[in-house]
């Protein structure tokens, strides 16, 4: 549904994007990481023929994107990261979301409009002018905008962003409801934890360059390969860190928060060996847990290592 | 490419959005205030011995003025139908500045908060909200012409003083000469980042066509009149103002051949100014 070649673009000596190819299938929901500055509105933006890219393709349901025609962004429905605060004060909900059916040749535009506010529970303030809007309420209208003529792919810039648990929660089941619709969803977010809830796919970007693109469990899996037990015991031995890094499934043992943290091979369950280990030594555990791997350790690690890679290069 | 349906949604967009906006009617308010008071001081200049500029200060400052820098006989010319001609101009000036800088200023103010944007993934593009604030403008412009002839008519009607066809002459001139203004302002309001840069450089694009339009009619200094008649060569046919002239020298000597001339000049320049504009705004787009 969205294909993108070899897509660069340099600001100046900076490369915002650097070669990136992606290819996502149509009913994905594809989740597009990085931290700050790594490239993702500039890549949103190139999608959106807001930008020209310096080199590569885009392809867009099939074909190919040319400079300057702007027809194929009827496809698109678009959540900006910001939205226009100060614009058009005099205008109610309904009369925006008119304009852009109007722009968009929507027909039936009334009952559509009618139908998207009541979805997105705006219904009791169609006829409220949108400066009076709060920046959860802006941000829903911001979605009936983009879902106003049913587009098929749904480009989400931080959709997340700013709202309050209610309204990521509300946010969230839209996503997961047009997704059961067959729109192909492009999110771009740092909210990782609630990213790994409903992406199907997830691609992590870093200095303009695609680092990793999994499933998010893959992802997570790839990165973090050991699981993590997290032991509770009313005293922890001195030498028993000592004793633990010597056995050949564990990889790491470690004291936080008066827990003991063991991280193990991944491939088996050692929750009887550890406790029997443990029993051995003296200790009974109180409560053994494992920790769930969380995409935003994944992305940590994955970006902590571009940056040390990059300085060893630097060093070398 | 321009999309025919985005530029009419968004004018009328425009057009409602200066409707809606109170600042709109003060302005109308005041211009046509302006431009009354030349006719009430023509109106004061006659007496029960008939007509006497000196009966009015205010009349007889501004018939002199004009008579320093310029000549009798332009005075003659301007007053031979009463005030009217002269009311005009005045009433219709601070009205087009008016719309064509709240246009600049609305144009900046949407590219800084985002909003232009937004109406690109709408989709459209900023050809079409450039041509959509132009064709507002004209809106706007003629709108307010319709009621200043109105309201020119019954103050012509009520103190029995001729609106003759000198007036509607000048005013299908001044609404010709629109055109290639509001052009020019799209052209500044694209050329510069800042609302200050473009209304600057309009203003200074203005100023250098009526400098030099006036110059070669100024009688104070003979120098003045070379230095504007030479500039002229060149600039006249970038300039509204010239284009005027050749249609109210068509309407004197009653020549066809001047007024369409001077339409199609019109026509012409205003395509060609509005097409480095949208081509100075796609080039702008397009490096982003």
């Amino acid at each position: 549904m969205i294909k993108t070649v070899g897509l660069s673009k340099k600001f100046g000596t900076q490369q915002a994007v650097d070669n990136l190819s992606l290819n996502i299938d149509p009913g994905e929901i594809y989740g597009f990481l990085g931290p700050n500055g790594a490239g993702k509105t500039t890549t949103i933006r190139m999608l959106l023929g807001l930008t020209n890219p310096d080199s590569g393709e885009i392809f867009i349901d099939g074909k190919p994107v040319n400079p300057g025609d702007s027809s194929y962004r009827a496809l698109i429905g678009v959540v900006p990261e910001k939205h226009p605060t100060g614009m058009w004060k005099w205008m109610t909900a309904t009369e925006y979301l008119q304009l852009f059916s109007d722009l968009l040749a929507v027909p039936d535009s009334h009952s559509r409009i009618a139908a998207t506010l009541e979805r997105l529970d705006l219904g009791e303030h169609r006829n409220k002018p949108i400066h009076q809007f709060s920046r959860g309420m802006m941000q829903k209208l911001s979605f009936a905008r983009a879902l106003i003529h049913d587009p098929q792919i749904l480009l989400l810039d931080e959709p997340i962003s700013g709202l309050d648990p209610f309204g990521i929660r509300q946010i969230r089941d839209l996503i997961l409801e047009q997704h059961a619709l067959g729109k192909t969803l492009f999110v771009s977010s740092h909210l990782l934890s609630e990213i790994e809830k409903f992406c199907t796919r997830i691609g992590i970007i870093y200095q303009g360059k695609l680092i990793t693109e999994d499933a998010t469990d893959k992802i997570i899996d790839s990165i973090i390969p050991s699981k993590i037990y997290r032991i509770e015991m009313d005293d922890i031995p001195e030498d028993l860190i000592k004793k633990l890094v010597q056995l050949p499934f564990i990889h790491e043992a470690k004291i936080e928060n008066s827990s003991l943290l063991v991280s193990v091979d991944k491939a088996e369950d050692h929750r009887k060996d550890l406790s029997n280990f443990l029993y051995g030594c003296g200790v009974s555990s109180l409560i053994m847990q494992e920790q769930t791997k969380t995409l935003e350790e994944a992305f940590l690690s994955i970006t902590t290592l571009q940056k040390l890679a990059k300085n060893e290069v630097r060093n070398d | 490419m321009i999309d025919k349906r985005s530029t009419r949604v968004l004018t009328k967009l425009h057009c409602k959005e200066t409707f809606l906006n109170p600042s709109y009617y003060i302005a109308i308010v005041v211009s046509s205030l302006l431009g009354y008071l030349p006719i009430r001081a023509f109106l004061q200049s006659i007496g029960p011995q008939g007509f006497s500029p000196a009966d009015s200060p205010l009349f007889a400052n501004i018939t002199g003025a004009l008579e320093r820098l310029f000549s009798p006989v332009m005075v003659q010319k301007l007053f031979a139908e009463g005030p009217f001609l002269f009311a005009l101009f005045w009433a219709l000036t601070p009205m087009l500045l008016y719309v064509l800088i709240s246009s600049i200023i609305t144009f900046q103010q949407h590219k800084d908060q985002g909003v232009i944007e937004l109406i690109r993934f709408g989709p459209s593009n900023s050809r079409s909200y450039i041509l959509s604030l132009f064709l507002k403008d004209l809106i706007a412009i003629y709108i307010y012409s319709i009621y200043v002839t109105l309201f020119f008519l019954a103050v012509s009607r009520f103190n029995n003083l001729l609106l003759g066809p000198a007036f509607i002459q000048a005013l299908f001139a001044f609404l010709l000469a629109t055109l290639v203004l509001c052009a020019y302002a799209k052209l500044s309001m694209v050329a510069t980042d800042s609302s200050i840069g473009s209304i600057f450089l309009f203003l200074a694009i203005l100023a250098v066509f009526l400098a030099v339009q006036l110059g070669t009619y100024s009688i104070i200094l003979e120098q003045i009149r070379t230095i504007a008649s030479l500039l002229s060569l060149v600039i006249q046919w970038i300039s509204p103002f010239y284009y005027m002239t050749i249609i109210q020298t068509g309407f004197e000597l009653a020549s066809w051949l001047h007024i369409v001339g001077g339409i199609l000049c019109f026509v012409v320049l205003t395509g060609i100014v509005g097409f480095i504009s949208l081509w100075l705004e796609t080039r702008k787009e397009r490096r982003l």
